[in-house]
C-alpha cells in the first residue's frame, strides 16, 4: 500500500477542505508529528486552565480575594485561546506540509511567553504586597 | 529505503495514539477538578455542567478514537471535539472566577 493509493480515494471526503483540498499527500509520519504538536499545544492550554481553576480554589480560602480571581479568570481565558491556536496552527502546518512549503512560525508562541511571564509577575507582585501589608 | 509507516522504526501511530489518550485523560481530569471546585464554592449548577461535560467528552472522544487511523477522515472531527472541550473548560473556569468575584463583592 503506497501513500498515493491510500490518499487518493479519501481525499474528497476529508475535512477541512482548506487543508485537504490543496497539494499532495505528505509522508504520513510528518502528519502524525503535526498532530502530536497540536495535542501538545492543547495540553499547554489545559495547564493554564487548570492553573486558573486551582487559583480560584486558593482564592476561596478565607474571605475571598478578587485580585486572585481576576488573575485566575485571565489564565482560564488564555488557556481557551491557546486551544483555538492549537487547532488553527495544525491547519497552517498541515497545509504547508501538503504544499511542500517551509513550516510557518508558531504565531501563538510569543503570546504564550508574554502571558506566562505576566502571570508570574502578577503572582510575584501579589506575594510582595501580601508580605508588606 | 521505504518511507511512510511501512519503513518507520519510530512507532509513530502508537506514539500519536498515546498522545491522544494523554490529552483526553488530561481534559477529563481537568473537567472533574473544575467540577469539584465548583462544588466547593457552592455552585452546584456549574459543578453538574462540568461533570456532565467530562463524562460526555470522555465517552465521545474514546468512541471516535476507535476509528482513528493515520489517514482516516475522522482526525479533524476528533481534534475539533477535544479543542472545543478545552475551550468549554476554559469558559467554565472563567465563570467560576467571575462567580467567586461576585460572591466576594456581595457576601
Amino acid at each position: 500500500m503506497t501513500d498515493a493509493s491510500a490518499g487518493q480515494p479519501e481525499q474528497d471526503r476529508r475535512r477541512p477542505r482548506s487543508v485537504y483540498g490543496v497539494g499532495t499527500e505528505p509522508d504520513v509520519r510528518f502528519s502524525l508529528a503535526n498532530e502530536r504538536t497540536a495535542l501538545a499545544w492543547l495540553r499547554t492550554g489545559l495547564a493554564l486552565v487548570a492553573g486558573g481553576v486551582a487559583l480560584t480554589t486558593l482564592a476561596s480560602f478565607g474571605a475571598g480575594n478578587a485580585f486572585l480571581d481576576v488573575v485566575a479568570g485571565l489564565a482560564c481565558i488564555a488557556g481557551g485561546v491557546l486551544a483555538f491556536a492549537a487547532l488553527s496552527g495544525w491547519q497552517r502546518r498541515e497545509r504547508a506540509l501538503r504544499l511542500g512549503e517551509p513550516l510557518p512560525a508558531p504565531r501563538i508562541l510569543p503570546a504564550l511567553v508574554i502571558a506566562v511571564g505576566l502571570f508570574a509577575l502578577l503572582m510575584v507582585g501579589y506575594v510582595i504586597v501580601q508580605l508588606v501589608t | 529505503m521505504t518511507t511512510g509507516i511501512d519503513g518507520d522504526p519510530g512507532a509513530q501511530p502508537q506514539r500519536t495514539m498515546l498522545s491522544w489518550h494523554r490529552t483526553v485523560l488530561a481534559v477529563t481530569m481537568g473537567a472533574l477538578v473544575a467540577s469539584m471546585t465548583a462544588q466547593r464554592l457552592g455552585h452546584p449548577v456549574l459543578s453538574g455542567l462540568a461533570a456532565l461535560a467530562a463524562i460526555a467528552g470522555l465517552g465521545g472522544a474514546l468512541r471516535r478514537l476507535r476509528y482513528w487511523q493515520p489517514t482516516a477522515s475522522s482526525r479533524w472531527s476528533v481534534l475539533v471535539q477535544v479543542t472545543v472541550a478545552v475551550m468549554v473548560l476554559s469558559v467554565i473556569g472563567a465563570a467560576l472566577a467571575v462567580a467567586n468575584i461576585l460572591d466576594t463583592l456581595n457576601p
